[in-house]
């Protein structure tokens, strides 16, 4: 064992809540240490080595909450960021060919929704009314770490806040629309739909701003693999140490509070302050001690384990998807009945798949060698284990999905000349299953941990996981007052 | 015609209305649109010589004090404490009976229930005796944090996992919970289904007799009671109740009218849509009701085979929690399940009064069994095929039961709608689901079964205290009418 050195802090993970953690502390005066388990910073938004001469990431796809104040203090725009969609609608694709087209100008949305369901058409102006409206008021309650601003004033605001935190986002939806179509097109956004308190992430989604609009998803320029690059020049920048390929194995506590960190090389590095980027249960379980945060807290986090999961693809083709006169620059979302989003409960393939497809070259070519193209698919609702094994059920899976797409872009199979598969059971485990009582905390609860000195700074403080980098600067403030208290004794 | 009060429906929560308002001095009267009091209370004969309830064998328990302050038991109600319940599998000869031992972790789990579950009532009454001035949707506060709400994040699964070591309790207790029912157990916030059962206990003679008594406390207390006429309309003007009108059109005069009925019911049969303002309607169309019953009642040629220990409780086909979400996800594409769960319940074993000599009526309630189902309506087909589903279900657990089954009689959701007037045949008054409960049960900001429409009060299963126990809701809603009275709000 040996000495690793010792820092002001430590941050676990070098994705986007760990490097803008970092770098906010950095650029705060204080000596900051990342360590990075994998080969390369970046976390799920780096590039795929499998795919030569692709950028394209398993992870995040597009961005939706990039928070303004990180891309403003890092200097994101001056090394580069820029944005080659910035709205891209939602495309719910029909096996009938009467498409969704949900674009931000909402009477062309509600003429579409009127082919279906014309009930729905009036019912969805309003939904989104009610939704928008919801969310600029809920917008000061999530921003600020500090519960200093006011739950909303407006006593309606606060009562349907009170419901929604229980709801499921299928009830809410149910409440407004009839036409299934409709329904299992919006739930897409609400992950697991099921989960009463989903409803809440449909309004958190709706109060994120990108590129200035409120509730648009939009693509960097390189895609989210630039957007990490950048920071990691940023973090590099301020003078952050990063450690590439050290695996933190434990905690090390003094007390209740933390003292450091020890590696899997078995290096020990002391700091008064952690700051994770991985999530609370993989934090609290499987890097701090057995049981230090007690019996009922370990339970919570174990109650709190997702039930289902997602599985990502990426794939490279030869020529771009015929997509029949659809806007290309789009999510498309295939989400046949509200019944799919509810697959992950069995142990085998579920049925019906519910999935994200986007074409990130279309917006930017410059992301795959000249003349190929990328499609990126999410697919949701899926079981974290299944019976024979993920490993043997990649195949089959990849199989469906394309078969699916299919529908809508012809002759898919056989442009496809490139393919990376993430599967359910890679996925570093998230939070989950109970979303009200995260989505109504505070921003300064999420952060906080029961160990002193510990403060998650990653997707699992943030209202809903995301690509924002929120949480990473919030939760460095909140260490960098807590070191000027210490250095100040 | 004019009273102080008119109650719309005469069950359980109807009349315990008329006889607590009554008894303070008002002038009532209760509207029900069936030949008899009663509603669900209800014993009929449904083979020449055997007698059973159609839709439900016990109702949920009503508290002691409230069964004390009605008087009930001076009336001829007589409650016999529940007996254990036991859980039958079908790949096992020999039942199970674990709540016999009185120390075991499922005490402690049901006394748990029951707690939260009187903490709420408590609650529910305290609601009502505040007036809160309000009109419409306006300046009430946030709901506070109910007591049992730490169940509302949990899911029924994951807390009997906690709370139980073995896997046949587990079983039995989610089945019991769920018996009627339906709802993915893994889904968090399905914990809240243990609240509901609580410690039911059956009415000797029948339940229609403890309508019988519920009657006869009302009528004597000087509330009146007219049958037949059902309620076709509500009379307001600038947001306050004037009255009802009835089918035959009768009006009659009213300062406040307590509802009975479920939500949607009472706002969407009783008032003109273009009336209501748009937050009501809104509101009123997301509350979720979905029917999940149905009931099999037989008349047996002689008990099946069940040892006697087992006989007089509620025996529970407990397969387990994949088995419920199986059933719900089925019940949700609006197709029949291929086991829905089951509890049967030998009726003729606790009152030999209900069939002939020598002779048995068993009832199995089924869960999970849609309303609407997905190829059209329910016709005699799908009943067949039902019946015959489940009396081969009956048969793998109780082996020679369908030789000796002598006639039967099935009640789905539709007939439940039709005979009891709840929306989608829904038993509970709106699906038990953690926006559903406690405070947000009806309308939020309107506590103790209040509505936006100034004089309109919920007394039924949607009201806060529904799913909480038998004639709870309705004692809640006529303290919250007394309360309003008094404080000048009914003038």
């Amino acid at each position: 064992m040996s000495e690793g050195g010792s820092y002001d802090a430590v941050v676990i993970g070098a994705g986007i809540g760990g490097l803008t953690a970092a770098a906010y502390l950095a650029r705060a005066g204080h000596s900051v240490l990342l360590l990075e388990a994998q080969e390369t910073a970046g976390g799920t938004c780096s590039a795929l080595a499998s795919l030569t001469g692709v950028r394209a990431s398993l992870g995040a796809h597009t961005l939706h909450a990039l928070d303004r104040r990180v891309v403003k203090d890092l200097g994101l725009v001056r090394r580069g960021l820029k944005f080659v969609s910035r709205d891209m609608p939602l495309i719910g694709l029909r096996p009938d060919g009467r498409h969704l087209v949900l674009g931000r100008d909402v009477h062309a949305a509600s003429r579409a929704i009127a082919a279906y369901a014309p009930a729905d058409a009036q019912a969805y102006r309003l939904y989104r009314k009610e939704l928008f409206a919801l969310a600029r008021a809920l917008r000061p309650w999530w921003w600020e770490a500090e519960n200093a601003a006011p739950m909303p004033r407006r006593a309606s605001h606060r009562r349907l806040l009170a419901q929604l935190g229980t709801t499921s986002a299928v009830a809410y939806l149910s409440g407004w629309f009839e036409s299934e179509a409709l329904k299992a097109t919006l739930a897409f956004d609400a992950v697991s739909p099921f989960v009463p308190g989903s409803a809440l992430t449909l309004v958190s989604r709706a109060a994120q701003e990108m590129c200035g609009l409120q509730g648009a998803v939009a693509v960097p320029q390189g895609g989210p693999a630039a957007l990490a690059q950048m920071l990691i020049a940023a973090v590099r920048e301020q003078g952050v140490e990063i450690r590439t390929a050290s695996r933190v194995a434990k905690l090390i506590l003094a007390g209740n509070a933390v003292a450091g960190v020890a590696l899997e090389s078995g290096d020990k590095i002391f700091a008064p302050m952690v700051l994770s980027d991985l999530s609370r249960r993989a934090t609290l379980l499987d890097l701090a001690p057995t049981a230090c945060i007690g019996l009922a807290r370990t339970q919570a986090l174990l109650r709190d384990a997702p039930q289902t999961g997602e599985a990502a693809m990426v794939f490279v083709l030869d020529a771009a998807p015929e997509l029949g006169g659809l806007q290309a620059t789009a999510r498309f979302v295939i989400a046949d009945r509200l019944e799919a989003y509810a697959g992950g409960r069995t142990r085998r393939l579920p049925d019906d798949l519910v999935l994200e497809a986007v074409i990130p070259t279309a917006a930017e070519p410059a992301l795959a060698p000249s003349g190929q193209h990328v499609l990126s698919v999410r697919v949701h609702g899926l079981p974290l284990a299944v019976d024979g094994g993920w490993a043997a059920m990649a195949a089959p899976l990849a199989g469906r999905v394309v078969t699916l797409l299919e529908r809508h872009m012809k002759h898919l199979r056989r442009h496809i000349v490139g393919v990376d598969i993430r599967l359910p059971n890679a996925m570093p485990v998230r939070d989950g299953n109970s979303f009200g009582g995260r989505l109504l905390a505070p921003f300064a609860r999420r952060i906080a941990t029961p160990i002193e000195g510990l403060l998650l700074c990653g997707g699992a403080a943030e209202p809903v996981d995301a690509v924002s980098g929120r949480a990473g600067r919030l939760a460095a403030a909140m260490a960098a007052v807590r070191l000027a208290r210490e250095r100040a004794r | 015609m004019r009273y102080d009060a008119a109650i719309i429906g005469a069950g359980a929560n109807g009349l315990a209305v008329a006889a607590t308002l009554a008894g303070a001095g008002l002038s009532v009267i209760v509207l029900e649109r069936a030949q008899a009091c009663g509603g669900r209370a209800l014993t009929r004969e449904f083979h020449p010589g055997f007698r059973a309830s159609p839709f439900c064998d016990e109702i949920a328990p009503i508290p002691a004090e409230i069964f004390r302050s009605l008087d009930l038991a001076r009336r001829g109600a007589i409650f016999v404490p529940p007996s254990a319940s036991s859980a039958l599998w079908p790949d096992r000869s020999s039942g199970y009976l674990p709540w016999a031992e009185p120390h075991s972790s499922i005490s402690r789990l049901l006394e748990a229930s029951r707690r939260r579950g009187a903490d709420s009532r408590a609650r529910a009454l305290a609601d009502a005796l505040t007036p809160a001035p309000r009109n419409w949707f306006g300046t009430a506060p946030v709901p506070a944090a109910w007591l049992g709400e730490d169940w509302s994040q949990v899911s029924l699964a994951d807390l009997l996992e906690e709370s139980l070591l073995d896997a046949d309790s587990r079983a039995h207790l989610m089945a019991a919970a769920l018996s009627g029912r339906t709802a993915d157990p893994f889904l968090a916030g399905t914990a809240l289904h243990l609240l509901a059962p609580g410690d039911s206990g059956c009415e000797m003679g029948g339940l229609a007799r403890l309508a019988h008594a519920l009657e006869a406390t009302a009528r004597a207390a000087g509330a009146e009671i007219s049958l037949g006429l059902d309620v076709a309309d509500i009379r307001h003007a600038k947001q306050r109740m004037r009255g009802v009108v009835l089918a035959d059109g009768t009006d009659i005069d009213a300062r406040a009218v307590i509802s009975t009925l479920d939500l949607k019911r009472t706002f969407f049969s009783l008032f003109a849509w273009k009336d209501l303002p748009q937050a009501i309607v809104r509101r009123v169309s997301s509350f979720r009701q979905a029917a999940a019953t149905a009931r099999l009642l037989l008349a047996l040629d002689a008990p099946p085979s069940v040892a006697a220990d087992f006989a007089v409780g509620a025996l529970h086909v407990a397969p387990g929690a994949s088995n419920f979400a199986d059933a719900h996800s089925a019940w949700r594409a609006g197709t029949i399940p291929e086991h829905p769960p089951l509890t049967l319940r030998l009726v003729s074993a606790v009152d030999p009064s209900l069939a002939p000599i020598g002779k048995a009526v068993m009832t199995a309630t089924l869960g999970c069994i849609p309303h609407h189902l997905f190829d059209g309506p329910w016709t005699h087909e799908k009943r067949n095929a039902l019946r015959e589903r489940v009396l081969a279900d009956i048969e793998s657990v109780l082996p020679g039961t369908a030789a000796r089954v002598l006639a039967t009689a099935l009640i789905v959701p539709p007939d439940i709608e039709e005979t009891l007037g709840l929306s989608e045949g829904d038993l509970d008054g709106g699906e038990i689901a953690p926006d559903q409960m406690f405070g947000l049960r009806g309308f939020a900001d309107c506590p103790g079964g209040r509505t936006p429409v100034t004089g309109l009060y919920l007394g039924g299963p949607s009201a806060p205290a529904g799913p909480l126990g038998s004639c709870v809701s309705g004692v809640v809603a006529a303290q919250a009418v007394l309360a309003d009275l008094k404080a000048g709000h009914l003038a």
